[in-house]
């Protein structure tokens, strides 16, 4: 059984143009396909990645305190006791700096002083919580402790190098100091570039703490909280609820904080769901149109297959019909069409893994796009090689189904 | 054929209307003359690669009062509390944009009523506003307020213009924090910093404030501020450039400065371009789109291929009968140019269907609707795609069949 790679060859000459127009196709198709997956990829992991802090239970919102005089530590105090008074309140806390939500702070922390204005350290988001930050979010410590009230400073300027401890995320703590263990780091002090000159000691670790922004997969958890509470006419608070007293929650909330005699306004009102899928709905988007996009880049080249090997078959009726009568198999009708599909796929595929791993080349130059890996080249020609098979698959089989009579009296 | 130009078209112009409504520069007719100023701040020990994106409060003073131009603003968003005179009306919070009065004629605002502010109230921090159409509307029923007042963030503030409806995407003069949105309250940067206002656009500081109140973070390193200057001719330009570099050895002099001085003055499609004003991956879904269409194209050829194979015969006999190649050929590209329009609208529709798609999943970004609505250029420019590429894509079949000869074919079938 020979594969009559030769013949078939010939025979394809004298048609050529089928089958180049179907060859750049398919390398088209498989450039973009290799390319886009790995974007894909990534944002699947980006999509996916856990946020490890209680979203179903836990709303925000954005408070503003208008008129003349007026203290906002004492205002903030008040709404915060009777905001923890509440029975469905689990915990609340006033914060600069909402997670998830696409608005925050951040600056760098370093384990040695910051000497000159550089840029050194680790960057990491920036919460300013009291002792009750940690509950709201119902993260967990690995390592060392919550807050004490005392250590809470209140702050009205625009600095922040007042406290002296702070609690980091593991993921923060591993970048910090890369040698030791969570243990080890609880303890030992840390700079910041936000100001001060004074060393801020490590009291707890936490297993998680997402950023306001959706990173990257490494960099999401990369964050710290300072035991700060700013005294601002403009400020956000944090709440978590019962379970499954949510919505309730957040009613009652509201009229709490709009009741109190002070002009005030209440903004943004949302869960930390809605929050979270807002700012994922547009890589979110961007996946979408990738793989539909893709899907009917594939769709069209297999169609374009399907034609050229219905276009084909027609035209060889003939040989096919004499074949037939010769004694030719049904296989070997259908392995003659299908090695004429492959000489088609091996060129197209071949130019297009070309030009794939050629604009990858581009692509990881020019802006940050993920580069091309190996198994993913590997999986993706045989994905496509399978695909055009199959396309040709029909009329192939078709063709071979053909009585000789029939196929031999045709022209 | 004409699915396969209508699928193409539909996701080519889906991407395509998407990508040019987010880069487009909506002042693209004051290109050359309209500039952001920038300036290379920070410590010589800082990366390379790091690019002041904004401006400190005391460059930009000092630039308002000393530098050559007759029209420059500097300008920064904020966020404050509008108490409405109506009693039934609840207080809320606005986007309010601190500038110069020059900041209105710089950006071509479209004024209603009244005008902007006069530089004696730019210097005196007058309690000035200009409002936009929608606050006006929604306080004022849409009338000619100006002469009356408003109540913002405690202060009672005179209205001395109002706006027509005013939003670009993007955002011209601001684009630190995204695409940008518009503001409903205009007023001299000078007031909104006396009233200290909460700053609601990007603040970074590579060197850490001195002391803690507002008056250190004034003079501080902070970058905050954009500042744009009109120079209508080149003379102007390098007059204006020759001051800067002049500012900047002064202040490289005072310690402030310690890098080099890269480009200093951007257009605003320069800028937007350093900056990355769009997601890289919109490029790169618009590649995949064109791609696509590119594909659509190769089997476009192939089908008009088998089609006018079909057509040998008849083609033969008119040859035979006398007509020529050239009339045939025309012949045979008007009827891709039919297929073409009949593609495009096809196309356009699924376009449409595609955009729809998009602005449901991004439903809660506030003006998405301006990113994927086409207008009338994007329709005309899909309706030209369709046909110019059926057109090509019709030229090689048409070409290798009107190359064959009559008779060949006659006998052939």
């Amino acid at each position: 059984m020979t594969l009559e790679i030769g013949p078939v060859f010939r025979a394809m000459r004298r048609n050529k143009i089928g089958f180049v127009l179907s060859a750049l196709q398919i390398a088209i198709t498989i450039a973009v396909i290799l390319n886009i997956f790995e974007v894909v990829q990534n944002d699947v992991e980006r999509l996916n990645q856990s946020t490890e802090i209680n979203m179903e239970d836990t709303f925000h919102f954005t408070v503003s305190l208008l008129g003349e005089e007026i203290n906002a530590q004492v205002e903030i105090e008040e709404d915060l006791r009777r905001m923890r008074d509440l029975p469905n309140v689990v915990a609340a806390v006033q914060t600069q700096a909402v997670p998830l939500t696409g608005s925050g702070w951040s600056f760098n922390l370093s384990p040695e002083p910051f000497t000159v204005e550089s840029e050194s350290g680790v960057l990491g988001a920036a919460y300013f919580m009291d002792e009750y930050g940690v509950p709201t979010m119902d993260l967990e410590f690995v390592a060392g402790r919550n807050f004490s009230p005392h250590e809470v400073v209140w702050h009205d300027g625009e600095r922040a190098d007042d406290p002296h401890v702070v609690i980091l995320s593991q993921q923060m703590a591993e970048l910090l100091f890369p040698d030791s263990t969570m243990d080890e780091i609880v303890g030992k002090p840390v700079y910041s570039s936000g100001g001060g000159a004074h060393p801020i000691t490590v009291i707890g670790i936490l297993n998680a703490l997402p950023r306001p922004w959706l990173n990257t997969a490494e960099t999401f958890h990369v964050s710290f909280i300072m035991p700060r509470q700013n005294a601002w006419n403009r400020f956000h608070y944090l709440v978590r609820s019962q379970p499954g007293a949510r919505d309730s929650t957040m009613l009652q909330v509201e009229e709490l904080i709009l009741d109190s005699g002070q002009h005030r306004i209440l903004q943004y009102l949302r869960t930390l769901e809605e929050s979270y899928s807002g700012m994922r709905a547009g890589p979110f988007t961007g996946m979408v149109v990738s793989i539909v996009a893709t899907a009917l880049l594939i769709f069209v080249t297999a169609l374009g297959v399907l034609g050229l090997t219905s276009y084909t078959v027609r035209r060889r009726t003939r040989q096919v019909g004499m074949r037939r009568a010769l004694g030719a198999s049904r296989f070997a009708i259908v392995r003659y069409f299908l090695v004429e599909n492959s000489i088609v796929a091996v060129s197209g595929i071949t130019l297009g893994v070309a030009l794939g791993i050629g604009c990858n080349m581009l692509l990881v130059q020019e802006m940050e796009f993920p580069q091309l890996q190996y198994w993913n080249v590997v999986f993706g020609v045989l994905i496509m090689w399978a695909l055009v098979a199959c396309a040709a698959l029909a009329p192939a089989s078709m063709a071979s189904t053909m009585s000789p009579a029939v196929a031999a009296r045709a022209h | 054929m004409v699915l396969a130009i209508g699928v193409g078209i539909g996701l080519f112009m889906t991407l395509h209307t998407v990508l040019h409504l987010m880069s487009s520069n909506p002042l693209q007719h004051k290109e050359d003359i309209l500039l952001r100023v920038q300036l290379d701040a920070g410590s010589p020990e800082m990366d390379e690669s790091y690019r002041p994106l904004q401006m400190t409060y005391i460059d930009s003073m000092n630039l308002i009062h000393e530098a050559p131009a007759a029209l420059q603003s500097a300008h920064a968003r904020f966020n404050a509390a509008v108490l409405p005179d109506d009693p039934d009306l609840r207080p809320f919070e606005t986007q309010v944009r601190g500038a110069f009065g020059p900041f209105f004629e710089l950006f071509d605002a479209p004024i209603q009523y009244g005008g902007a502010w006069d530089q004696l109230q730019d210097e005196s921090a007058a309690y000035v506003v200009v409002l936009s159409a929608t606050i006006n509307d929604r306080l004022f029923g849409g009338r000619n307020s100006v002469g009356e007042s408003i109540n913002v963030a405690g202060q009672r503030m005179r209205i001395v213009g109002v706006l027509q409806p005013w939003i670009l995407i993007p955002t011209p003069y601001d684009v630190s924090t995204g695409l940008g949105t518009g503001e409903d309250v205009f007023m001299p940067l000078n007031t909104a910093v006396e009233m200290r206002l909460s700053r609601a656009g990007n603040t970074s500081c590579w060197k850490a404030v001195e002391g803690d109140d507002f008056e250190s973070f004034l003079n501080s390193e902070c970058i905050w501020i954009q500042y744009f200057v009109q120079l209508d001719s080149s003379e102007e330009r390098e007059m204006y450039e020759s001051f800067l570099a002049s500012y900047v050895e002064s202040q490289v002099e005072l310690n402030r400065f310690g890098r080099e001085q890269k480009q200093s003055l951007f257009t605003i499609n320069e800028w937007w371009e350093e900056r990355g004003v769009v997601d890289p991956g919109v490029y790169v879904l618009w590649f995949v789109a064109l791609m696509f269409l590119v594909v659509c194209v190769l089997n476009t050829i192939a089908l008009m291929l088998a089609k006018l194979f079909g057509r040998l015969h008849d083609i033969a006999i008119r040859r035979a009968l006398g007509a020529t190649r050239l009339s045939l050929v025309c012949q045979t590209l008007v009827e891709c140019g039919v297929v073409g329009i009949f593609g495009g609208v096809l196309g356009l529709s699924f376009a449409h269907l595609g955009l729809a798609g998009i602005q449901t999943l991004l439903a809660h970004e506030d003006q998405i609707h301006l990113l994927t609505t086409m207008n009338k250029e994007l329709l005309v420019m899909g309706l030209l795609f369709a046909v110019v590429s059926t057109v090509v894509a019709g030229l090689y079949p048409t070409f290798s069949v009107c190359r064959l000869q009559p008779t060949t074919q006659i006998n052939a079938e």
